[in-house]
């Protein structure tokens, strides 16, 4: 598998607490080929930032994080700080949910692009400059020299995430990972965010890891998609198949969660139950106790993950008699 | 509720807003924003305001409850007044009208007890006895789907879907007749989104309440909503039933903020149209129609004149010059 540029093999996450640990990740594994855009989707609380997070060493104290992560052919659990430091920002970048807190308020936009570059390019302040200049250029905001002026409150949400995707893409990086990048946004200013990383992913062959809970923004984004429940990847396959004919119980309740335009005033499915606690997470398929499919072998047994047909793959008991 | 139910007479009107206006004055300037805007909402009836952040839609809920003063306009609320009241009527009205807020993380105290926040209002409001007060609690809480053995617990011990329950629950902790809801779902995952809708739904039908239901995201403005308020930079775009204005837009904003919504099927990608450039600064509004610099169809009238809200039948009305719904 030499396409893959982000493989991900049996991460587990745990943050120790006084009583039992919180299993945030346990044993999630995806690879990221390059170039394409990966929908990493599932409900708050299912690790799916922590594994973002641990693909850049990030995972915050006193989180232990076991598995193995491997960036361009080189392992990021357990490696130096020279070697995380040349990887942040570098060879993978990162934009979160709220740009107003990305950015440092007390420092120009600026600053903070002129620094970042600095640190991964070998150019001088103004050669910075012209980068950043550049940068806000590609994400198309106006009058970028003006912008380079401005303290981040001085622009709207909008224009912080624009400014926060010129910064990670500045240092030409491989993998740019997003984490809910338009969750905080209106709906308008989330378009223009989609289809700016939708023309990034094709202009410059930037491989994307786009983590959201939002199906349609995954439906008009990625190229594939793993659904992540309880710390597992669920189901992996391309958009088409997993909105079309998912076969995992979960994905498929997950996707009729979604409001979507032109069914009227009508009551939406929902999932019944809550996430877990990963504390305690549920022996056998962590799904068992909110599907409705569940057996006995279920409650017992924690299903392998298969393959169906091409590149989907399922970790369901029955998933085969059910599609 | 249907429109023609709506259209059969005033009489039903729980709450009438006339030419509301709200101002404020700051360092740069003075904003207006809410500029001359009025609705109807029936008994029973959802209406929905939409807009992008900083429209204004926010400030007329506010304005409606009285948090914050209005600069003009009337609200009229079950064929009263609400200026012409005296401060005891006023606080009696205040309990038929709530409101919950966006953000569960945010509104509710972190140092109160379940029981503490619902009931809160009850015991400032009324002179129950406590275990009438204990039975009320128990009662709203039972009805947005939270039992007893939650009633001791912290904010912090629920999940953000748990928490907009509660919310929910002491907003309607002194019976209220109309619930206003500001982007009641915009900080929960969808999955949870789509417990609360159908719960809010729910609970509309079993106590017969009415809500103004503020959001941006119009896929869920129409799974609970009869009419639609379209709202931009401080003015109504757009109104009519939910169902014809989704499907024939007569203002292009309504039309755009109709393609920004990622539609959740791959084949469909291609039909997300996001809308170009960003709300103006309020502090400086454009010439002529407000929206002319982001709209495709502008013409140089666009740029002179603004358009007022004309009605054309059918409980609907629109501010442009152009003609959408004849083009299509």
């Amino acid at each position: 598998m030499s396409d893959v540029v982000l493989e991900i093999r049996d991460l587990r996450v745990e943050f120790p607490e006084l009583g039992r640990s919180v299993q945030a990740v346990r044993g999630c594994g995806f690879g990221v080929r390059y170039g394409e855009v990966l929908g990493l989707i599932g409900e708050s609380g299912c690790g799916k930032s922590v594994t973002a997070l641990a693909c850049l060493g990030l995972v915050p104290p006193p989180g232990r994080v076991h598995g193995s992560i491997i960036v361009d052919g080189e392992e990021v659990i357990g490696a130096s700080r020279k070697a995380l430091a040349d990887l942040r920002g570098g060879k993978v970048a990162m934009i979160f949910q709220n740009p107003g807190k990305a950015l440092n308020p007390f420092f120009t936009v600026g600053r903070q692009m002129t620094d970042v570059i600095r640190v991964h390019r070998p150019v001088d302040r103004s050669g910075a400059r012209d980068l950043a200049i550049e940068a806000l250029e590609l994400v198309r905001l106006p009058d970028p020299r003006v912008v380079l002026g401005k303290y981040p409150h001085q622009l709207s949400g909008g224009q912080l995430q624009r400014v926060m995707v010129a910064m990670a893409v500045s240092c030409d990086p491989l993998i740019l990972i997003a984490d809910e990048p338009t969750t905080a946004l209106d709906v308008t200013i989330q378009g223009q965010i989609i289809v700016l990383i939708r023309d990034l992913a094709q202009s410059r062959g930037l491989t994307v890891l786009f983590i959201t809970h939002d199906q349609g923004v995954v439906a008009s984004l990625c190229d594939r998609v793993a659904v992540m429940y309880a710390g597992r990847i669920v189901e992996m396959g391309s958009s088409d198949v997993l909105f079309n004919r998912p076969a995992h119980p979960y994905t498929r309740k997950l996707m009729l969660t979604a409001p979507r335009l032109g069914r009227g005033k009508t009551d939406l499915d929902v999932i019944p139950g809550q996430v877990p606690d990963m504390r305690a997470p549920p022996e056998g398929c962590a799904f068992h106790t909110r599907c409705s499919h569940a057996l006995e072998l279920c409650r017992k047994v924690s299903p392998l993950t298969e393959t169906l047909d091409g590149d989907h793959t399922v970790s369901c008991h029955r998933a085969k008699e059910l599609v | 509720m249907t429109d023609q139910a709506h259209l059969a007479g005033a009489d039903r009107a729980l709450l009438t807003a006339a030419n509301l206006s709200k101002l404020y004055s700051t360092r740069h300037g003075v904003i207006q924003a809410v500029d001359d805007v009025s609705f109807v909402i029936s008994r029973g009836e959802t209406v929905a305001l939409v807009g992008e952040s900083g429209c204004g839609k926010s400030t007329v809920a506010l304005t409606l409850l009285r948090l914050i003063d209005r600069d003009g306009g009337t609200v009229v609320f079950d064929g009263r007044d609400l200026d012409q009241l005296t401060p005891r009527e006023a606080n009696a009205m205040r309990r038929q009208l709530s409101i919950v807020f966006q953000n569960p993380y945010a509104s509710l105290n972190p140092r109160m007890r379940v029981r503490d926040i619902v009931g809160e209002p009850i015991h400032t409001t009324s002179g129950v006895s406590r275990g009438e007060r204990e039975e009320r609690i128990t009662r709203h809480l039972l009805s947005v789907g939270l039992g007893p053995e939650h009633m001791d617990r912290f904010p912090h011990e629920f999940s953000g879907g748990q928490r907009q329950r509660i919310a929910v629950a002491r907003a309607l902790a002194l019976e209220p007749r109309l619930l206003i809801l500001d982007e009641p779902t915009a900080a929960l995952d969808v999955s949870v989104q789509a417990q609360v809708l159908n719960l809010l739904r729910e609970l509309q039908m079993s106590k017969g309440l009415s809500y103004l239901y503020i959001s941006h995201d119009l896929a869920t403005v129409e799974c609970i909503a009869d009419r639609v308020l379209v709202m931009y930079l401080g003015r109504i775009v757009e109104t009519g039933p939910v169902s014809d204005v989704f499907t024939h837009p007569a203002h292009p904003y309504t039309r755009a903020l109709l393609d920004s919504i990622p539609v959740p099927d791959p084949s469909q990608r291609e039909r997300l149209q996001p809308l170009r450039g960003e709300v103006p600064s309020p502090l400086n509004p454009p010439s002529g129609c407000v929206f002319h610099p982001r709209c495709s169809r502008a013409s140089s009238r666009c740029l002179q004149a603004s358009p007022t809200l004309e009605s054309f039948g059918n409980g609907r009305s629109a501010a442009c010059f152009h003609d959408l719904i004849k083009e299509q």
